[in-house]
């Protein structure tokens, strides 16, 4: 089923402004993804999809059809809370039979549709027990079984995985992909946790303080972030982000007193780069974008801490020049070969590949060509 | 040595301070159970005294006095018909107010709230008079309705089911909508079973309350029908002859339905005292 959010906006009655102007459209069988730090709204969308809430203004639309008057029984949506929410009184069989009994199906019916969530999600072996006594991730699959039994329209997912430990965690996540599109229900999964959403989303929706920062497929957030705030969110770690002014006649970037030609950038940004001349800037660079050398080329930087992850290396700089800011932190990283070590506290260069550079504004919007 | 006999005193008297204050409170209990069992005439001559007497004449006839000389199987039924009426229907009334109170939002719901805290610090022999009046225009003394409708809303009770139902997590209502079911039957099927702590609370706090309660039929039941047993013992006090030893047993028979109560329901009670006093 497609659904369409159009103009939506919630306050809530302590005047705290949840969500601001989003208009999104999800795709009939697709998985979004919906990501961003905490308190970003997401969860909030979530709600007012499951009708637990109702929006300040703006319209919801189901297939078509408005169902901002219905209430969250007469939607056919399904939810997998956080806390999974499980019913501790009834076993797992009443757990997964409570939405068929509620819709009043006949006996026989029920049964069927048991027999399929069970094999779809392998619970047969604690179908008798009390929520209590099962682990983390059976609980987990019980709770998507619920959702499931009832054959939903939309499948709404709030952070599910957020309670499990890291390898569970990764288990599962490829199990729900498997399982979405096995079953080829809309789905709309909320996580905090921009890895998740780059490996689950069909497409992937970024908010920030209530407003949708880019929609798009994990690729592209990650080519092509809109603002700087997708660009230092997605990755792990994310983009660096350093402030510079803009000169036009050579076409060089200042950061501190270095100059960096921004002419590689030409093809990718064109007009958009000399509509303004002196402007401020912020540069854009990948951890992997940034070349670390003791040969004293390009800008002198001094190695704060390291992290060895195995297969590769993190290595934490700062400028030897204070005039610099940073907006993505005190410090920025780059990421190298597991090879390449460097003593904490030594004096090195750093140069950049321009090819790889993301230009924004001022105010953190992507430059693009005109 | 020296050490461990300071420890042994102290001891000592930390015991014989428990055990006294206990003693204050198990004394009237264990003259009241052995003086049932006594014949009337050697009741008032001392708790111990005369056990070795009492203990090859111990009887049941003071039990069976109190059947003879009054209907008690009457008021019996009468104050099981009045108190189980109360707290069946004081559970529903209560239950169902602190949900409202609790979850939903509606216009003065914080004014209620407020009102029914400050109902809490009126006690009920300030407003006994006015009922009495209100109710008997209505022509109800002498009934079991007066006795049970007054006492069905508690604002005590129903401030303990508030702050219960507060203390649920909101997903299992929240879980209970989307699987379809309306607001009544997720009180209904998924609220009521997860409260079972709360629910034996009140039921045995009103339950007590009930039973005992005495100013009230005081002034609103005359007829002998619907007397309950808290007035029934005390008329049966003023019925000549007074023998001690009926009055005891009358007393005995009396307290036993609430000790079965609180023996089978004790076990949620606690539960349900430390989970209201967690939240409130």
């Amino acid at each position: 089923m497609p659904i369409e959010l159009r103009d939506i906006c919630k306050t809530f009655d302590n005047g705290l402004k949840a969500l601001n102007h989003i208009n999104l459209t999800i795709y009939q069988g697709e998985l979004l993804v919906l990501v961003g730090p905490s308190g970003c709204g997401k969860s909030t969308l979530l709600r007012l999809l499951a009708g637990l809430d109702k929006p300040s203004s703006g319209d919801i639309v189901f297939a078509g059809e408005g169902v901002l008057n219905q209430a969250p029984q007469q939607r056919n949506v399904a939810m997998v809370f956080q806390n999974y929410a499980l019913y501790p009184h009834k076993s797992v069989r009443e757990n997964l039979l409570f939405p068929l009994v509620m819709q009043k199906l006949d006996k026989q019916a029920q049964q069927q549709r048991l027999n399929t969530v069970v094999q779809l999600l392998s619970l047969q072996s604690f179908l008798d027990q009390r929520p209590h006594q099962l682990s983390g991730g059976q609980k987990q699959r019980v709770a998507m079984g619920r959702a499931l039994v009832r054959e939903p329209r939309l499948f709404l997912l709030d952070e599910p995985l957020s309670n499990l430990d890291a390898k569970l965690r990764t288990q599962i996540r490829t199990e729900i992909t498997a399982l979405q599109k096995k079953i080829n229900i809309t789905t709309v999964y909320v996580t905090h946790d921009q890895v998740e959403a780059m490996t689950l989303g069909q497409r992937v929706a970024v908010l920030k303080d209530g407003e949708l920062q880019q929609l798009d497929e994990p690729s592209v957030l990650y080519d092509k972030p809109a603002t700087s705030f997708v660009a230092n969110f997605i990755g792990n770690p994310g983009m660096n982000l350093i402030h510079a002014t803009y000169n036009d006649q050579d076409m060089t970037a200042k950061i501190g007193q270095q100059y960096l030609s921004l002419k590689p950038c030409e093809m990718e940004y064109g007009e958009s780069l000399h509509t303004s001349p002196g402007q401020e800037l912020i540069l854009g660079i990948r951890p992997e974008a940034l070349n670390l050398n003791s040969k004293k080329a390009g800008l002198a930087v001094k190695v704060i801490a390291q992290e060895n992850l195995g297969h590769e290396n993190l290595i934490y700089i700062q400028f030897n020049d204070t005039g610099i800011q940073i907006e993505s932190g005190d410090t920025i990283v780059a990421r190298v070969k597991h090879e390449v070590q460097f003593e904490v506290g030594t004096d090195v260069h750093v140069t950049v590949d321009a090819t790889k550079l993301h230009l924004f504004s001022k105010n953190g919007r992507r430059l693009s060509k005109l | 040595m020296p050490l461990n006999f300071k420890s042994n005193v102290i001891k000592f008297v930390r015991y014989s301070l428990i055990i006294s204050a206990t003693a204050i409170y198990l004394v009237p209990i264990l003259y009241m159970l052995l003086g049932s069992f006594k014949p009337d005439d050697h009741v008032l001559s001392g708790i111990f005294n005369k056990l070795q007497y009492v203990a090859e004449h111990y009887s049941l006839q003071n039990f069976r006095d109190v059947f003879e000389r009054v209907d008690f199987k009457r008021y019996l039924a009468n104050s099981l018909i009045i108190t189980g009426c109360v707290v069946f229907f004081g559970l529903v009334v209560n239950a169902m107010a602190g949900y409202a109170l609790a979850r939903f939002h509606w216009q003065g719901r914080k004014l209620t709230l407020t009102i029914i805290l400050a109902i809490m610090i009126i006690p009920m022999e300030a407003t006994a008079v006015p009922l009495f009046y209100q109710l008997s225009i209505l022509g109800l003394r002498n009934t079991y309705v007066v006795q049970i409708i007054p006492f069905i809303a508690n604002a005590f009770f129903i401030v303990l089911f508030y702050t219960y139902f507060l203390s649920l997590p909101k997903e299992l209502e929240e879980a209970a909508y989307m699987d379809g079911a309306s607001p009544w039957r997720t009180f209904l099927f998924i609220v009521l079973p997860n409260s079972k702590p709360v629910l034996a609370s009140v039921a045995i706090l009103s339950f007590l309350l009930q039973w005992g309660n005495y100013l009230w039929p005081l002034l609103m039941v005359s007829d002998e029908n619907v007397r309950p047993l808290s007035l029934a013992i005390s008329t049966f006090y003023t019925l000549p002859p007074l023998q001690w030893g009926d009055l005891f047993a009358f007393g005995v028979l009396m307290v036993l339905p609430v000790l079965i109560v609180f023996i089978v329901f004790q076990k949620w009670f606690v539960q349900g005292v430390v989970a209201s006093s967690h939240k409130a």
